[in-house]
């Protein structure tokens, strides 16, 4: 049987780099110049419905053909017929994409092989993949009986079979429960903590928070910002007071001490205070008949990185 | 203002003998309530028997003071988003919403007046004339709502309206939600994105195979669950002596260390915080912030049904 | 059932060259065609057919092949098993039907074609596995249990017979191979034109059905000559390419034998073509 030896994927090379993707569908512009580099990690690809993303993705997958530019992979420039470079990508669409008359077993195990992997290995391979995803004895049973969360699962699991370096999911959340959720964003932690790279197309903006490196976002095929999570996550210039008790005295001695506030439901959102003034707050509490429950520093985040974007212009689309 | 918009004694839904919900016993009050629990812990039962669409098995249901069951005059009374995407596929948006207009008794040029307008309140005006076959999921969502919010019900019911909408239009529904709120109206909303229940609302009801296991503020059912400590983060500059003197507090279990300060894990909260408050006050130590960290509704669904941590 | 977590697997071994992943998962697919249910009824249903002629001879020795020449005997075995072509044609388009045409069409509404193409594989690799496997497939159903019975029916007969197996075998292969490769393209056609499943199994199932009486109509009414009549070819043409392997027609009937002969081939490669056409151009995967 002809074999060829892996080439791993060249180092030190950023893992997706776009330059002046552009796509149409029709007269609709899917994608209009697109660029951004992403090294390493897990990247957050992040937009309204319609942005692009989708596009964006089955073109670095080689699924499409781009219109004008070049994606590139590990340096490569990237199309349907670089068979090398797809056996570094591992996809995970979104929504139902599964033959339901097939087993989980006989799924995966059918897409090692088409990954070029040898039947054996294929066949251990798929095991130890549906381990790692935490399929049990579901996994002989056809997909039709599956629920949304064993789907999900086998779905990351025929990403994986071939140990790619780089992975697309697609909303992988989509659908879940709060349990199901955590399941998967734990298999993207682990994923990422071997070293793989990924980029997590999502709507919820907490997983993007919880796992990733760096967010993109995107819109009407262009993009609208990229920035590290780590400054997104920065603190912001404010306070978040929760008290047991009513608020009201407390809010007018804030009022006669001059600091102005927002009641975002039941706390109080009040400007950075230095130490004296957390003593002096506390003693207004104290003096209002009020316990204080919780005094801490906000902290931005992506919905407050949206919402500033979608007054800068960001049409909801 | 004391009077409950849901109460339920003993309701009971069974499906042949597998059970959909077990002896409820519930007052939900004004206000914003989210609606928790795993798929099939028995949410959609609950809501389907509170818009009418089921009837219990056993027990009583009041909706604002009627029976839901077979009462057309209590329907109008409440706005319902329910989860599936099956919409009326052949009508434009516009119509969809014309005909809930049309069904209420409005002329024809009304109905499209007030079509506009909550077409324009969930900004979809530039796919008003097209037909729902050809919308996405998001757009779906709001149409849904649009549908929903029409006509000023009284009670609100929305389930998973967030599903399949991004994060724009999440940010807008749920502005959408807390100005219907503003104006009086009761919301009750199912979701599997606590998260966004957390932003919406403090009070949660949380179902799991069937029964009620807690109700009420997410705070105060973590600070009442006590198999579990509270764990309240101090940053401060004097970690030596503020950790030996929260020792001191009988509430405090231990004390551990936390990259930016300190970690006490605290029995019966609700006596250990007067208590912090007058330390502070008192003697006066250097303490920056001070907040509970396993506080999210994530880990209290997790502490919940699980027993564990998320 | 709780599962032990394992940790991830990182992968050093070798990959399959081009050749071999296409070849092992057609394979695959075969079997997993074949393992269905109403395959093996369908097998089994044919099997059991195509045993009465082998039966036959078993309880007869023959005697009817006694006085007859080398070429007579052989043509009349041939003409045993190619009256046997119609219900194998029959059956083939069922299971074409069923299970091939639904392949294609089902990948796509399901989704399942996004993640088969994000393998390292392209969509030309992609129509060939749709091709090989439904061929091997078909194939497989109606033309390896003829042939088995026609070896085994000649196997059967006693020595003094004479007859020219070569002659046989290569004239029964032939015909089955071109209704394989018609009932595959037909599958392939209808699977790749149509988005439903169903749709696709029942336009298979009719489309020949409906090309003769089409045929026929116009052939009756406008009085054309069928065999130039292009949608009645299918199972008109099919007829005469397989009547012309038994007789070794001569003159005219000779150039009408490789006119059909040349339709039957050309015109399910016509189809194949629209689907690998249509395959190429799919955008939305």
């Amino acid at each position: 049987m002809e074999k060829e030896i892996e080439r791993p994927p060249p180092k030190k090379v950023d893992v997706i780099e776009t330059v002046e993707l552009r796509k149409s569908y029709g007269d609709v512009e899917a994608l209009r110049g697109l660029s951004f580099k992403f090294s390493s990690g897990v990247m957050g690809l992040l937009g309204p419905n319609g942005a692009g993303k989708s596009t964006f993705i089955k073109i670095a997958m080689g699924l499409l053909k781009a219109d004008g530019g070049v994606v590139r992979i590990f340096g490569e420039e990237m199309s349907e017929d670089r068979r090398e470079i797809k056996r570094w990508i591992g996809y995970m669409p979104e929504g139902r994409c599964l033959p339901e008359a097939l087993t989980g077993v006989q799924l995966v195990y059918s897409m090692g092989i088409l990954s070029g992997l040898p039947r054996k290995e294929a066949f251990y391979r798929t095991h130890a993949v549906l381990d790692f995803v935490g399929m049990g004895e579901q996994r002989y049973r056809p997909i039709s009986s599956y629920s949304v969360g064993m789907q999900q699962r086998v779905k990351l699991a025929q990403a994986i079979v071939h140990d790619p370096m780089l992975i697309f999911l697609d909303e992988p959340t989509s659908g879940l429960d709060p349990f199901g959720r955590e399941e998967i964003l734990k298999l993207v932690q682990e994923l990422k903590r071997v070293g793989k790279s990924i980029v997590l197309s999502t709507h919820i903006l907490r997983d993007v928070e919880r796992v990733a490196d760096e967010v993109v976002v995107i819109n009407r095929g262009e993009l609208v910002a990229k920035e590290n999570m780590k400054m997104v996550m920065r603190r912001g210039g404010w306070m978040e007071v929760s008290i047991i008790g009513n608020p009201e005295k407390l809010l007018e001695k804030m009022e006669e001490r001059g600091w102005s506030y927002t009641l975002l439901g039941s706390k109080i959102k009040l400007k950075t205070l230095n130490q004296e003034e957390v003593l002096e707050f506390m003693k207004m509490a104290e003096e209002s008949g009020v316990t204080v429950r919780s005094l801490r520093s906000g902290v931005r985040d992506l919905k407050d990185l949206f919402t500033d974007l979608m007054k800068g212009g960001g049409e909801v689309a | 203002m004391g009077r409950s918009i849901i109460k339920t004694v003993k309701l009971s839904k069974w499906y042949g003998n597998i059970i959909g919900i077990n002896d409820i016993n519930l007052k939900i009050g004004r206000g914003m309530y989210g609606l928790l629990g795993v798929n099939g812990s028995g949410k959609s039962t609950f809501i389907k028997i509170a818009t009418g669409l089921m009837r219990q098995s056993r027990g009583d249901m009041v909706v604002l003071d009627e029976d839901p069951w077979d009462n057309p005059k209590l329907r109008l009374r409440i706005g319902y988003c329910p989860e599936g995407f099956g919409l009326y596929d052949e009508f434009t948006g516009e119509e969809f919403l014309m005909r809930k207009a049309l069904l209420r008794g409005y002329s024809l040029n009304e109905a499209r007046m007030v079509a506009k307008e909550f077409i324009k309140k969930v900004g979809l005006q530039e796919a008003a004339g097209r037909k729902i076959k050809g919308y996405s999921r998001g757009m779906r969502q709001r149409i849904k709502f649009a549908h929903a919010i029409m006509f000023e019900p009284e009670l609100l019911i929305l389930d998973e309206p967030f599903n399949g909408t991004d994060p724009f239009a999440r940010i807008h529904l749920m502005d959408l939600i807390r100005e219907m709120v503003k104006k009086g109206v009761n919301v009750l909303f199912a979701s599997h994105i606590l998260f966004e229940v957390e932003e919406l609302t403090e009070n949660v009801i949380v179902f799991h195979r069937g029964s009620l296991v807690a109700e009420g503020r997410i705070w105060e059912i973590r600070s009442l669950l006590d198999s579990v400590p509270l764990k309240i983060f101090f940053r401060t500059k004097n970690p030596h002596q503020v950790s030996s003197d929260l020792l001191n507090l009988p509430e405090v279990e231990g004390v551990f260390k936390h990259p930016e300060g300190l970690v006490a894990h605290v029995r019966k909260p609700f006596e250990f915080y007067p208590k912090l408050q007058k330390y502070v006050v008192e003697e006066k130590p250097p303490i920056e912030e001070f907040y509970p960290l396993d506080e999210s509704l994530e880990n209290l669904f997790g502490y919940l049904l699980r027993g564990v941590g998320m | 059932m709780k599962v032990e977590r394992r940790g991830y697997l990182p992968y050093k071994g070798a990959r399959m060259g081009r050749l071999s992943t296409l070849l092992t998962y057609v394979l695959f697919e075969m079997r997993s065609m074949l393992t269905k249910k109403r395959s093996i009824i369908l097998l089994v249903l044919i099997m059991f057919l195509l045993s009465f002629p082998v039966l036959s001879v078993l309880a007869g020795g023959g005697w009817q092949f006694y006085q007859m020449k080398k070429m007579e005997v052989s043509r009349a075995i041939l003409s045993t098993y190619l009256e046997f072509s119609s219900i194998l044609l029959f059956l083939g388009l069922v299971s074409s039907a069923i299970t091939v045409s639904p392949r294609v069409s089902s990948e796509m509404k399901e989704g399942t074609l996004a993640i088969i193409l994000s393998r390292p594989i392209t969509r030309d690799d992609y129509f060939v596995i749709k091709l090989s496997s439904s061929f091997a497939y078909i194939f497989t159903l109606i033309g390896l249990p003829a042939v088995l019975s026609a070896i085994l029916f000649m196997g059967a007969l006693p020595p003094s017979v004479k007859y020219d197996s070569v002659f046989i075998l290569s004239r029964l292969l032939a015909v089955l191979l071109i209704y394989s490769f018609f009932l595959t393209s037909l599958g392939l056609f209808s699977s790749t034109l149509l988005r439903s499943p169903t749709a696709a199994g029942v336009l298979t199932f009719f489309l020949p059905w409906v090309a003769d009486l089409a045929g026929a109509l116009l052939n009756t009414v406008l009085n054309l000559p069928r065999k130039y009549i292009l949608i009645a070819l299918i199972s008109g043409t099919l007829g005469t390419a397989t009547n012309g392997f038994v007789s070794s027609p001569k003159g005219a009937d000779l150039t009408l034998w490789h006119q059909a002969l040349a339709l039957s081939v050309l015109v399910p490669a016509l189809m194949v073509f629209v689907a690998y056409l249509i395959i190429k151009g799919r955008q939305e995967v």
